[in-house]
C-alpha cells in the first residue's frame, strides 16, 4: 500500500504540470507552464459553464414534467459514455507504454502497484472530466429539489464511483487492442482501425438500445426516451439517478459493488500481465534487411511534411483524437446519400427549418475539433533539438504541421460535404457554403492551433495522452471551434440572413492572416525559446 | 571557425550557467571541451547550435552571427547531443533521408555517404528498422551518421562517446580527424579526459560556467597529465 501511494503521489504530482509550476526557478518556462494552467483552469470553468446551462436547459423541461431525477441519469450515463472512449484511446501510452516504464519497473516495489498507480492516473484524468459534466447537474438539482442532507455526501461519493467501471471497460477494450495489434506490421494504422470501430461501436449500440424517440415533438416523449435511453444502456446511470433521487439504499451499494468488482478484477488482470503486455508493446519487430540502393532527394517543405505524415500516423491517440469529426462528417454524409428522402422530411417540419442555413457551420465545428496543429509543436517533444538545430525556418516548420491539417481537412470536406449538399438537395447558393465555410476553418483552425501550441507547448510529456488531449491548447482549441461554430450558426439559423456565411468567412478568414503574419513575425524567437 | 565572445547565459535564477565565456575555434581544430557535471558544457553547446537563446555576448560561425543569421549559421554545422533522441517513427534510413532532405544534399552524394559511414558503423542492414526499435547505442550512431552525411564546416558534438562500442568509439574518432584534415572543426564536450587527451589538438576546461583554461592541448597541460590537470584546477580554481 505505502508503494502505491508513493507511486501516485509520484503520478499525482505530475497532473497537469502543477509541480513543475511549484519548483521552477522564474524563468520563461515558469511564465509559460503557469500560462497554460490558467488556460487549461479557463477552459474548465469555459466547459463547466457550458454544462450548466445544458443541465439548466435540461432540468427546467424536466421539471415540468415531474422528471426532474432523469437530469442525473442522463448526466451519469452521457459521462460514462465519454470516459469509456477516453479510456480506450488512453490505454497505450497512460496504462502501459508509457514513458518512463524503465526506470519505475526497475524500483523494488511491487508490480500491482505500478499498475495501480497507472489505474489511478487514469482514473484521476477521468474523474476530473466526469465532474465537469456531473457537478453541475448535481448542483442544479440540489437547487430544484431541495434535497434531505444525506443527498450532499451521497453525491460526492456516487460522483467519485462513476468513472470507475467506464474507465476499466475502456482499460479492458484498449488492452485487448493493443496487445492484438502490438506485433502486427501495421499496428498504428490496425490500432487506429480498431479504436474506430470500437467508438463507434459504443456509439451506435448506445443509441440502438433507445428505441422510443417515437414522440421526438414533445417534451414529455423525449424524456420518456432519455429515461429509457438511461435505464436500458447503462443500468448503473439508472441506480445512480435511484441512489440520490429516492435514496435508495440498494442502488448506492450496487454502485459501490461496481466500483469494488470492477477495480478488483481489473488489478488483478493487469498485475498478473503489466510486464508482459507491456514487453510486448516496446518490443518492436525489426524491419526488413536494408540494401543500399540510390534515395531520392526531396525539398525542404516536403521532408518535413512527409516528416509529419509519418508523426502523425504513428500515434493511434494523435490519429482518433483528430480524424474522428471527420470519420463522423463522412457518416452523416453517407447517411444523407442512402437515405435523402428521411433527411429532406425532417428538414421541412418547421422545427427544423432554421437547420439548411446551419449545417456549414456545424460542419466547420466538427473540422474545428479535427485541427492537429494544436498540438503538434508539442508533439515534438524531445526530439525537438533537430529542427532547432537545422537550417530550417519557423516558416518551413509551420508550413509542414499546417499542410498536415489541411491534408486531412481538405479531402474530408469536400467529400463528406458532397455527400450531405447532394443528400439534403442543396441549391447552388448552398452547395457554395457547405465547402466555403468547412474550408475557412479548416484554415483557420489550422493556423490557430499552430498560434496556440507555440504560446503553450507541453514539450516534457512522458505519454501522448497528456500532449493529443489534455494540454491547454489543444483544450482552447475545441471550446474555441465550438464557440467559432455555435455564434454564427445561431445567428444564421435565427435571422435566416443570407449574410451571415460571407461575413463569417471574411471575419475569420482576416483573423487567419492576422495570426499567420504574427506566428511569421515572430516565430524564429519563438522556436527559439520552446525547451 | 567559430567564435564566442562573453557568453553569457542564466536560467532565470541568480547564477549563471555560462558566464562570460571566450572560445575559438579554428579549421582544423578539434577542440575538447571538459568540466564537471553541470558545469555549463552542454549550455554552451546549445547556445552555439542555436537551440539555446543566451542572455548576452555573440557567436559567430564562418564569421556569420547566430543571432543575425542562424538559417546561414546552422547550413555550416551538425549538432548531435548527449542523449540522441531522433523521430523514433522513422526507420535509420528515412532518418537520414530527411535530414540530406533539410540539408539538401544530392542523391548521389548521399548514396555514397550513407553507406560509407553505415557500413563504418555496421549500421547498414539495419536502416529498414524503426529508430524507436534501436538501442541507444544504435541511434547514438544513427545520429553520428546524420551529422556526417552534409559535410559540416562545423561539427558540435556533446558527449559522443556516451553509448557507442569500442569500435564504434574508434570509427568515429577516425571521421573526426579526417573531417578536420577536410577543414572543418569540431568542438566537442567529453568526461573521457584520455580521449580528449589524444584526440584534441586544443582545450577547454569550464568550472561553474567561467573559463577557467584554454588553448593548445600542450600549452594548457604542460608537462602533466590531463587529469590531473583538471582535477587541480577544478579542485582549487
Amino acid at each position: 500500500m505505502r508503494e502505491y501511494w508513493i507511486l501516485s503521489k509520484l503520478q499525482l504530482s505530475s497532473l497537469f504540470g502543477i509541480n513543475k509550476i511549484v519548483h521552477m526557478k522564474n524563468s520563461p518556462d515558469k511564465k509559460q507552464a503557469k500560462r497554460s494552467v490558467y488556460s487549461l483552469i479557463a477552459t474548465a470553468f469555459a466547459l463547466a459553464y457550458f454544462s450548466v446551462f445544458y443541465s439548466l436547459a435540461l432540468a427546467t423541461a424536466f421539471a415540468q414534467i415531474g422528471m426532474l431525477p432523469t437530469l442525473l441519469g442522463l448526466m451519469a450515463f452521457a459521462s460514462t459514455m465519454l470516459l469509456l472512449m477516453f479510456s480506450i484511446f488512453e490505454t497505450k501510452g497512460v496504462l502501459f507504454g508509457f514513458g518512463d516504464y524503465d526506470i519505475v519497473m526497475s524500483w523494488p516495489v511491487g508490480v500491482r502497484a505500478v499498475a495501480a498507480s497507472r489505474v489511478t492516473s487514469m482514473y484521476a484524468y477521468n474523474f476530473i472530466y466526469a465532474a465537469l459534466l456531473l457537478v453541475p447537474a448535481g448542483v442544479i438539482y440540489a437547487g430544484m429539489a431541495h434535497p434531505a442532507w444525506w443527498y450532499y455526501p451521497l453525491f460526492i461519493l456516487m460522483t467519485l464511483l462513476i468513472p470507475a467501471l467506464p474507465t476499466i471497460i475502456g482499460a479492458i477494450l484498449g488492452t485487448i487492442l493493443t496487445v492484438a495489434t502490438a506485433r502486427m506490421k501495421k499496428r498504428n494504422i490496425m490500432n487506429i482501425l480498431g479504436q474506430m470501430v470500437l467508438v463507434l461501436a459504443i456509439m451506435v449500440l448506445s443509441f440502438r438500445m433507445n428505441t422510443s424517440f417515437t414522440d421526438a415533438s414533445s417534451i414529455q416523449g423525449n424524456a420518456n426516451a432519455m429515461q429509457s435511453l438511461v435505464e436500458q444502456a447503462y443500468p448503473p446511470a439508472a441506480w445512480f439517478q435511484n441512489a440520490l433521487s429516492t435514496g435508495s439504499v440498494a442502488d448506492a451499494l450496487g454502485m459501490l459493488a461496481i466500483f469494488g468488482i470492477s477495480i478488483s478484477l481489473l488489478l488483478l488482470f493487469i498485475g498478473k500481465n503489466f510486464v508482459a503486455i507491456n514487453s510486448r508493446i516496446k518490443s518492436t519487430p525489426t524491419g526488413e534487411t536494408f540494401v543500399m540502393r540510390a534515395q531520392v532527394r526531396s525539398g525542404k517543405v516536403k521532408a518535413l511534411f512527409h516528416n509529419e505524415i509519418k508523426r502523425y500516423f504513428s500515434s493511434s491517440l494523435y490519429v482518433v483524437n483528430t480524424a474522428f469529426g471527420y470519420i463522423m462528417l463522412l457518416a452523416a454524409g453517407a447517411f444523407c446519400l442512402v437515405k435523402p428522402e428521411m433527411v429532406k422530411e425532417a428538414l421541412r417540419t418547421p422545427e427544423l427549418d432554421f437547420a439548411r442555413s446551419v449545417i456549414p457551420f456545424v460542419i466547420g465545428w466538427i473540422v474545428s475539433m479535427g485541427t492537429t496543429s494544436a498540438s503538434a509543436i508539442s508533439m515534438e517533444g524531445k526530439t525537438l533539438w533537430i529542427v532547432k538545430s537545422m537550417p530550417v525556418s519557423a516558416r518551413d516548420w509551420l508550413t509542414g504541421k499546417l499542410m498536415l491539417n489541411l491534408l486531412l481537412a481538405v479531402p474530408g470536406v469536400l467529400i463528406g460535404c458532397t455527400m450531405v449538399a447532394a443528400g439534403i438537395g442543396a441549391d447552388a447558393t448552398e452547395w457554395l457554403w457547405m465547402y466555403v465555410v468547412p474550408l475557412t476553418y479548416a484554415m483557420a483552425f489550422g493556423v490557430f492551433g499552430l498560434w496556440l501550441n507555440i504560446r503553450m507547448p507541453k514539450l516534457d510529456w512522458q505519454g501522448e495522452a497528456e500532449v493529443v488531449k489534455q494540454s491547454a491548447s489543444v483544450m482552447i482549441c475545441v471550446f474555441a471551434g465550438m464557440a467559432a461554430g455555435a455564434a454564427p450558426a445561431v445567428v444564421a439559423g435565427l435571422t435566416q440572413s443570407p449574410w451571415v456565411q460571407p461575413i463569417t468567412v471574411i471575419v475569420i478568414l482576416s483573423l487567419t492572416l492576422w495570426m499567420w503574419r504574427s506566428l511569421l513575425k515572430s516565430g524564429e524567437r519563438r522556436l527559439l525559446q520552446l525547451n | 571557425m567559430l567564435t564566442i565572445e562573453h557568453l553569457v547565459k542564466s536560467y532565470g535564477g541568480d547564477v549563471k550557467a555560462v558566464d562570460d565565456l571566450s572560445i575559438h575555434v579554428y579549421p582544423g581544430d578539434i577542440y575538447g571541451f571538459i568540466g564537471h557535471n553541470g558545469a555549463g558544457k552542454t549550455t554552451t553547446l546549445r547556445a552555439v547550435a542555436g537551440i539555446l537563446s543566451f542572455d548576452s555576448g555573440s557567436i559567430r560561425v564562418n564569421g556569420r552571427s547566430i543571432l543575425d543569421d542562424p538559417i546561414g549559421c546552422k547550413k555550416d554545422m551538425a549538432y548531435i547531443p548527449d542523449n540522441p533522441d531522433l523521430y523514433e517513427h522513422l526507420t535509420g534510413i528515412q532518418y537520414l533521408n530527411f535530414v540530406a532532405d533539410i540539408y539538401g544534399v544530392s542523391g548521389a552524394d548521399r548514396d555514397v555517404r550513407i553507406k560509407r559511414y553505415a557500413d563504418a558503423f555496421e549500421m547498414t542492414p539495419r536502416l529498414n528498422d524503426l529508430i524507436g526499435s534501436c538501442s541507444h547505442g544504435m541511434k547514438q550512431k544513427i545520429a553520428v551518421i546524420s551529422a556526417l552525411i552534409h559535410a559540416p564546416k562545423l561539427l558540435l558534438l556533446d558527449e559522443p562517446f556516451v553509448g557507442l562500442d569500442p569500435k564504434a568509439a574508434h570509427t568515429l574518432k577516425g571521421f573526426m580527424k579526417e573531417l578536420c584534415e577536410q577543414g572543418s572543426a569540431i568542438f566537442f564536450s567529453t568526461h573521457v579526459l584520455e580521449v580528449a587527451e589524444k584526440l584534441c589538438n586544443k582545450i577547454a576546461i569550464i568550472k561553474q560556467g567561467k573559463l577557467i583554461a584554454a588553448g593548445d592541448m600542450d600549452t594548457v597541460k604542460g608537462d602533466e597529465s590531463l587529469e590531473t590537470l583538471f582535477l587541480e584546477l577544478t579542485d582549487h580554481a
